[in-house]
């Protein structure tokens, strides 16, 4: 059964800017996500065009409501990591996770409403209390979906099933190499994604997830979405991630000459940015994207270095700067220091690519 | 009122190492006080989540364990005693005066290089992270953050890849 409510504002914004780029005709790009000069043409693939099944998709979780049994794997450099989770959702934007494996994550689950979310923790009997605006932001959305629809051609290839519902597959193909760097299967009926696998440039497995079962209903009982605290745990203000500003209307001001990268992969271009301190320290965050990916380079003006703890981290040289760089699954963290300043680049990239990018940071 | 007790005297009975007399009164302490008891819950957690990596035996047992154990491990803090107390072995004693006899022949360089408070790379990435959320096409798994508060201090990442350096021998080096 299909559960389909609708909600003003939020959905509508969405849905309108979304459907715009549906159109036939290519979508326009917004000022700061300029189309990009260097395309080439990518060699045609079999299929037909899946764009409007990702605008779709894109808008399914607002309009909704279902449970179901999530798996997700995230592919390290020499091991991965699953996770299974039952998800309930409640459109337009009511969350509960709840953890299921590995064990030491069972019975731990978070509940996100909107921009927040209570992370609660049953073995410190805590609940962390965050909030993320980046995540609820509509305009970002669309500007995401346009930014995706300049680097990457959305094909349907193929009908499968997953989780007992039948499926339109859908690639999304850079229009620079012609490589597969997502493949989604989206319900024919509801067009929530059921199942996602991202790839690194050599075509290996990045990270996928993928229901293991799901059922659309709106029969969720509403103490599954309560945030209130359970007796005996304590309220931890968790971090709160800010809304970054829009770009080009101005970088905000860090205290410093903010330094940016000449070289980026084809398809990045900047996004955002963001100012916020920790330990003293304002740290100005650049968030580059290619529609898909998100590349983020950190900088401040101080001569700290970076606390990797216990984290396994690796020393790589170039251009005389000594670099430590750590694998978070298929994530690569990247930082060192030059010109008085510290840098940190955060991607899905390979250390390679990461590298280069640095290098151009300060030519 | 019984004033509470400490983290180390907690841990000791949480540990079987007070007498009859001692155990029992702590036993009844917690019983009423819900300080002590939130305390003792916390040392009993690192406590668990160390032995239970230790029962496990595994080669490489899973990042988000590993995780947590340097989660509970940095948030914990021990007293100046417990750390004076813990150190002093032979095992530790003797490669420190060592240490310090090399420091002290050829200067002070190695105590020079303790610079300010850093930001941890747990920061980074869930700040990386949680730009990613808002793809339509990402992941779309929210991380466990452990990070509890905007100070980049005490955190951990549940999905940093910890198997080559957390082990169960660096959690324990930690806490000394």
């Amino acid at each position: 059964m299909r559960a389909v409510s609708f909600s003003p504002g939020l959905v509508i914004l969405v849905l309108g800017g979304l459907n715009a780029l549906a159109a036939e005709t290519p979508a326009p790009q917004s000022a700061h996500h300029a189309a990009p000069h260097r395309a080439v043409p990518a060699p045609p693939i079999a299929g037909t065009d899946g764009r409007p099944l990702i605008v779709a998709a894109a808008a399914a979780s607002s309009h909704v409501s279902f449970v179901g049994q999530m798996s997700s794997i995230r592919s390290g450099t020499s091991q991965a990591l699953a996770v299974i989770s039952k998800i309930e959702h409640r459109a337009p934007d009511e969350t509960r996770r709840t953890y299921l494996a590995p064990r030491a994550l069972y019975g731990q689950f978070v509940i996100s409403r909107g921009a927040m979310s209570w992370d609660v923790d049953s073995n410190h009997k805590r609940v962390i209390v965050t909030e993320n605006r980046a995540a609820v932001d509509p305009v970002a959305v669309v500007d995401d979906i346009a930014l995706l629809d300049g680097n990457y051609r959305a094909v349907r290839t193929a009908s499968d099933d997953v989780a007992n519902r039948r499926t339109d597959v859908v690639d999304l193909v850079s229009r620079y190499t012609g490589e597969r760097a997502m493949r989604l299967w989206i319900d024919v009926d509801t067009h929530v994604v059921l199942a996602k696998e991202a790839y690194h440039g050599d075509g290996s497995l990045a990270w996928r997830t993928r229901f293991d079962d799901i059922r659309y209903t709106d029969d969720i009982p509403e103490q599954a979405f309560t945030n209130a605290v359970p007796p005996g745990f304590s309220t931890v203000k968790g971090r709160s991630y800010q809304q970054p500003r829009a770009l080009p209307s101005s970088v905000p001001d860090a205290g410093f000459s903010p330094i940016t990268p000449k070289y980026l992969p084809e398809g990045f271009s900047l996004v955002g940015a963001d100012v916020s301190a920790v330990s003293g320290v304002r740290n100005l965050h650049l968030i580059y994207s290619d529609g898909i990916r998100t590349l983020s380079l950190f900088e401040n003006s101080t001569n700290r270095a970076i606390d990797f703890g216990g984290l396994p981290s690796h020393t790589t040289r170039f251009e005389g700067h000594e670099a430590r760089y750590v694998h978070d699954g298929p994530t690569t963290l990247l930082a060192w220091r030059e010109h008085r300043l510290a840098f940190a680049l955060v991607a899905d990239l390979d250390l390679n690519e990461l590298v280069a990018i640095a290098i151009s940071v300060v030519p | 009122m019984t004033p509470h007790y400490t983290s180390e005297t907690l841990l000791d009975y949480l540990h079987g190492a007070l007498g009859p007399t001692a155990d029992r009164a702590v036993l009844t302490h917690l019983e009423g006080c819900a300080d002590c008891t939130r305390l003792f819950n916390e040392e009993a957690t690192v406590t668990e989540a160390l032995r239970a990596a230790a029962r496990a035996e595994e080669r490489e047992f899973p990042s988000l364990v590993k995780a947590r154990v340097w989660d509970a491990v940095r948030r914990e803090q021990p007293s100046v005693w417990m750390r004076l107390r813990s150190r002093w072995t032979p095992a530790f004693v003797v490669p420190v005066a060592a240490a310090v006899a090399v420091a002290a022949y050829f200067g002070t360089p190695v105590l020079q290089s303790a610079g300010p408070s850093t930001i941890t790379a747990s920061y980074y990435l869930d700040e990386h992270n949680a730009q990613t959320t808002q793809s339509p096409l990402g992941p779309s798994v929210s991380p466990a953050v452990y990070t509890t508060d905007g100070s980049g201090a005490a955190t951990a990442a549940s999905y940093i890849d910890t198997a080559d350096a957390a082990t169960l021998d660096d959690a324990a080096g930690a806490r000394r």
